[in-house]
């Protein structure tokens, strides 16, 4: 054994000595360990560097450059809105017409009940309209879940509480709510147990109001709603009607103000309503008008410039063509002008105007009036016009004074509206126009012509048929309307619908008011005529005194000069002049 | 010197772990608070949902018209009862002294509009 060293010994196993080839190989290892190394050293250590750096920069931008402070807006959690299920219908001005409450609906676990017999008989009591045998049944089923009651008040909640009855739950739920009631049930439509819209603006807007948090605005007014069935109430009961409908719309942007059917219904409790109280009269109903068709006759042959004012027909003797005779209801036996056709509602003088113009004209302008095609409303029920095809000879004839072509009351308030508003077809609506954004409409008829109709309809409210529609200072013009209905294949006599369309103040009309009354019969107080000048125009008369305060029309006095002048109409019976009013 | 710097840092370190203590404390405190009003002013929203529901029900034109007939000798507006501001004599001595003076009565006896037979 040889000693290398003074400090220590070796160890039994020789190391390989340094310098050697085997050294040098070694050296170069460590080296490259040693570079290795000091690389990852230099790069973690730039890492750290620039890792500080923008630390440190962030704080100089921080510190120097943000707002030094702490933020004065503090954000906090926003309390979340109340969002129901179905959002609100509300009226145009923001009264409630159909709305969600939150109940609680009743359901057990059977498996959880202890002695369901006990239980069913204590549920029985404290819900008197369960049936106790069924209750008895569901809680002895294996299911995990049975509805019990859908919708409790909060009394019956509480009663069901107080039987403390294990394995009963509630289950928070919302119940659709009408606070109206019947008011508007065919307008505003009801949904089933599920809230899904079954009928009216609630089927129509089904989707939009499952997913609004904001209330849908009808074009609705409730007071005028209400004080149009009222009228309309009262009628049906005095001329024992099977029937009635009723719309108020605004002339000039074609919103229903009001839509009355009767007989009608409750949408908090729609199983109970017959089919014929859920039928929508207004909106789907299509009936032959009648005389109020002479309007757009007369309106029509106005336009196209057949005849004037001044011009007129021979209604002497009753028209034959083919089976058909067309006569007179009050027939005067002479040459009419055209605004005693209007007045004394000539159909023979109607039917000739109107062959004057031909069926292909007449075609034409009662389909942009909107009277040949459904009405665009928010509704699902809306009624399509029958129109007679072939469009016969005989078919212009009858439809000039409304027999022939059936029409919702709807389609008629609309295409009223356009003939007395200056001549322009708004589309009828049943949701509110924001102020001023309305459909721009368009035009039918020229200003003239329609200033012209405004005459003949408020000559025929002071000295024709319409008398009984007249109120004093809200200048209204219209005219009356009885149609013999068809029963089974032909037309009945004394089965009728009588109906008023009217417009006020006709000098510059804001409101259209169309009021129908189906096989109303007449009394002693109309001398036993259910004619429309005398069941319909007095409703007409009596809506429009109670609503036109309500919704701002101002009265004007009818006797100053200017508004005689305005509402003048001359009529020329044939060589002499006469009367002029 | 060095054990002074230690203690002033232990001390500052305790310092703040308080404080921060403190303050998270009171903040969890807020939040229960905050929950505990949005929980409030949702159960709010939905009385005052159920009320506008009963006000509407309370409020049917309907109804209102029954307790008007009953409590109110109220009777539907009419034509004659409303006049423009038009329709009003300007001042009182005018019409004192149109009074008082019979030639010039012209304006003291206007007939109120719709009025006539």
């Amino acid at each position: 054994m040889t000693r290398s060293g003074p400090h220590r010994s070796r160890p039994p196993h020789p190391i390989p000595e340094i310098g050697g080839a085997a050294g040098l190989r070694l050296d170069g290892l460590a080296k490259q360990a040693l570079e290795t190394g000091r690389n990852r050293l230099v790069f973690a250590g730039a890492l750290f560097a620039l890792t500080f750096l923008v630390v440190g920069l962030r704080l100089i931008d921080v510190a120097l450059f943000k707002e030094g402070h702490e933020p004065t807006l503090v954000r906090a959690p926003a309390a979340e809105s109340l969002r129901m299920e179905r959002a609100d219908i509300v009226d145009r001005n923001g009264v409630v017409l159909a709305t969600n409450l939150v109940t609680a609906s009743l359901y057990a676990h059977p498996g959880k009940v202890l002695g369901a017999e006990e239980a069913a008989a204590a549920l029985a009591r404290a819900l008197p309209e369960l049936n106790q045998a069924e209750v008895r049944a569901r809680l002895g089923s294996a299911r995990a879940f049975v509805w019990l009651k859908r919708n409790l008040t909060p009394r019956q909640q509480y009663a069901v509480n107080r039987l403390g009855i294990p394995g009963l739950y509630f289950r928070r739920e919302e119940k659709r709510f009408y606070p109206h009631g019947r008011l508007a049930s065919h307008l505003v439509g009801f949904t089933d147990i599920d809230n899904v819209g079954l009928a009216g603006v609630e089927r129509y807007f089904d989707d939009a109001l499952r997913g609004a948090s904001g209330p849908l605005r009808l074009s609705l007014d409730v007071r005028v709603q209400h004080i149009l069935r009222e009228e309309l109430m009262r009628a049906v009961g005095e001329f024992q009607a099977v029937g009635a409908a009723g719309i108020v719309m605004n002339a000039r942007t074609g919103e229903m103000l009001a839509m009355v059917s009767l007989p009608d219904f409750d949408p908090n409790r729609p199983a109970l309503a017959r089919d014929d109280a859920r039928f929508n009269r207004a909106a789907l109903g299509v009936y032959e008008m009648g005389s109020t068709f002479k309007i757009f006759t007369t309106a029509m042959a106005l336009e196209s410039g057949v005849v004037t004012l001044n011009d007129g027909y021979d209604a002497t003797d009753p028209i034959r063509v083919a089976r058909f005779v067309i006569r007179d209801f009050k027939p005067q036996r002479r040459w009419l002008s055209v605004p005693e056709i209007f007045f004394y509602s000539s159909n023979i003088g109607a039917a000739k105007m109107a062959l004057a113009v031909g069926g292909a004209g007449q075609r034409a302008f009662l389909d942009r009036l909107g009277l040949l095609r459904a009405a665009p409303l928010e509704l699902t029920e809306v009624g399509v016009p029958m129109v007679p095809s072939p469009w016969r000879e005989i078919s212009t004839m009858t439809i000039a004074y409304g027999h022939g072509l059936a029409v919702t009351p709807a389609q008629m308030a609309a295409a009223i509206a356009a003939v007395v508003n200056g001549g322009i077809a708004y589309p009828p609506t049943l949701v509110r126009h924001h102020d001023g954004d309305g459909p721009a409409g368009e035009r039918v008829l020229s200003a003239r012509t329609s200033e012209q109709m405004r005459r003949l309809l408020r000559l025929n409210v002071v000295k024709g048929t319409g008398r009984k529609a007249a109120v004093p200072g809200y200048l209204v013009g219209g005219k009356t309307g009885t149609a013999e209905k068809i029963v089974g294949r032909r037309y009945r006599r004394g089965v009728r619908l009588s109906s008023f369309v009217a417009a006020f103040p006709i000098n510059e009309p804001r409101y259209v008011v169309v009021v129908l009354l189906d096989e109303p019969k007449g009394n002693e107080s109309t001398h036993g005529y259910a004619t429309g000048g005398w069941v319909a125009a007095p409703v007409v008369a009596r809506a429009i005194a109670r609503m036109a305060p309500l919704v701002g029309v101002e009265p004007i006095n009818e006797d100053t000069p200017e508004i005689r002048e305005a509402m003048l109409v001359n009529i020329k019976p044939r060589g002499r002049e006469l009367a002029s009013f | 010197m060095i054990r002074g710097i230690t203690v002033l840092w232990f001390g500052l370190v305790v310092g703040l772990g308080a404080g921060l203590f403190q303050v998270k404390h009171e903040v969890q405190l807020l939040e229960q608070d905050l929950q505990r009003l949005n929980r409030a002013i949702l159960a709010d929203q939905e009385a005052i949902h159920v009320l506008q529901a009963e006000w509407t029900y309370l409020n049917r034109p309907e109804r209102l018209a029954r307790l008007s007939r009953r409590h109110l000798e109220l009777a539907p507006l009419t034509a004659v009862q409303i006049i423009t501001i038009d329709d009003l004599p300007l001042r009182l001595d005018t019409v004192i002294s149109e009074a008082t003076n019979p030639t010039a009565a012209g304006g003291a006896t206007r007939t109120v509009h719709g009025v006539g037979p």
